[in-house]
């Protein structure tokens, strides 16, 4: 594998990667960058130089989603933008709105967004592998460097969160 | 009850989502979602030289010091191309753009050339950084709005009469536009300039300025005389054989890479 391959492999993911990127930031610009700097640090571990063996090339999907993860992380640390969970503030009310409101916010996104960007980063990613990306427990343990048994916790909390901030929890009128 | 997970093809096994709250999310995605832009790679030559000096840095940032262009404490700088005068930006982060601008006086010979860095950060005045490659010039950038520099070179030895060669580029380069020579000092030690930026001194606009991309700036002999130092003159030549070849990106980082590997073994 060579440099050919792994520009082919970026072009053909890119899209892919970016989505997994949008989906952890919400910010279309922040989530280039993600991609571009995960490829960027990652270049050492796909292809070092010298021969020595690197990121086999089927695992170079998995890597790259993880660095992305990794860096999304540390970017909602840094910046202080990610919610540290659903708090009670989040969910007061909840309870009170009607089927009516739900449908009018979910039609307008802005219950959704509002629902996504309440959980943290990590259980955007636990949550959006396995919603979207088809993973299973195992792979997603793996890049978010998790044991099966938090992983999977994660995605169910997450899926939790956003059953009751979305009112699907069967209460809704 | 829905079973909380089911057996994946794989043998792994998937969580098993519920089917309203996925299908809530994802029409919100479908809609909200933007359309991915183009890989940072394939944006035009802006992008490329700042991958190369990113890669540079990582290699071993005194690179960085060979061609005495001068790395921001942090992040990785947005550097160099070296002789060519906007070289990138560095999205999301600060600095968010920087400029380099080359000179020499003559005849006192004190520098060839002069490299500066000023890594204008969107808020708050630029970061400068000015190394002297002949220890007695001294240069300074000012920001002047969005899209203005001010460049002050002083040289205790040399007249701005002389002032032979100032290599940036007006009228189609990054710095497309020497707005005045605006004063100099009385003992002709000081001279100072304003420069426009196309596309603004925001890295974040000139990284996806069309106007910037492509738009090269100096000339080979220009680039060979800023180039004094044979380890970035080699990465950079890798790099324009790269381009020449139509590699993009990730062969940019190999041949710079390749490059540099070549000159270590020459010793």
């Amino acid at each position: 594998m060579g440099d050919d391959d792994l520009t082919a492999f970026y072009r053909d993911h890119y899209t892919r990667f970016f989505r997994f990127a949008w989906r952890l930031v919400s910010s279309e610009d922040k989530a280039a960058d993600l991609v571009h700097e995960a490829l960027t640090r990652s270049l050492p571990k796909l292809l070092p130089p010298g021969g020595a063996v690197g990121v086999p090339p089927e695992m170079w999907c998995n890597y790259l989603f993880r660095v992305i993860h990794n860096l999304a992380v540390n970017l909602m640390t840094r910046t202080r933008e990610d919610a540290a969970g659903l708090t009670g503030e989040d969910l007061a009310g909840v309870g009170e709105r009607t089927a009516r409101d739900h449908a009018e916010s979910v039609s307008g996104g802005v219950d959704v967004r509002r629902c996504l960007q309440a959980l943290t980063v990590q259980e955007r990613a636990a949550f959006v592998l396995a919603a979207f990306e088809g993973f299973v427990v195992r792979e997603i343990a793996e890049l978010l460097e998790l044991s099966d048994d938090a992983a999977f916790r994660r995605v169910k909390s997450a899926e939790r969160k956003l059953k009751l901030c979305l009112q699907l929890d069967g209460n809704v009128a | 009850m829905a079973t909380l997970h089911e057996p994946h093809p794989t043998g792994g096994v998937r969580p098993d989502i519920d089917p309203t709250v996925r299908a809530v999310v994802a029409g919100f995605l479908a809609e909200a979602e933007p359309a991915p832009p183009p890989p940072l790679f394939e944006r035009g030559r802006d992008a490329i030289r700042h991958h190369v000096a990113t890669e540079l840095w990582r290699l071993d940032p005194r690179l960085l010091d060979a061609v005495r262009l001068v790395r921001a404490p942090e992040p990785p700088p947005a550097l160099l191309d070296a002789g060519l005068h906007l070289i990138s930006a560095h999205r999301g982060t600060a600095p968010t753009a920087s400029v380099v601008v080359t000179g020499r006086f003559e005849p006192a010979g004190v520098l060839a050339p002069v490299v500066a860095v000023a890594a204008a950060g969107a808020d708050g005045p630029p970061r400068l950084t000015v190394q002297e490659p002949g220890g007695r010039v001294a240069a300074t950038f000012e920001r002047r709005g969005r899209h203005e520099l001010a460049v002050s070179l002083r040289c205790p030895e040399a007249r701005p009469a002389e002032l032979v060669s100032v290599a940036w580029q007006v009228g189609e380069g990054p710095i497309d536009r020497l707005v005045t020579p605006l004063a100099s000092s009385d003992d002709g030690a000081f001279v100072r300039y304003e420069l426009h930026v196309a596309g603004g001194v925001d890295g974040r606009v000139a990284a996806s300025n069309p106007e910037l991309v492509g738009a090269g700036a100096v000339t080979a002999e220009q680039l060979e005389r800023a180039l004094a130092t044979p380890m970035l003159g080699a990465a950079v030549r890798a790099w324009r054989e790269q381009l020449a070849r139509g590699g993009l990106t990730v062969p940019v980082a190999e041949g710079v890479r390749a490059a540099l590997a070549r000159y270590d073994e020459s010793g």
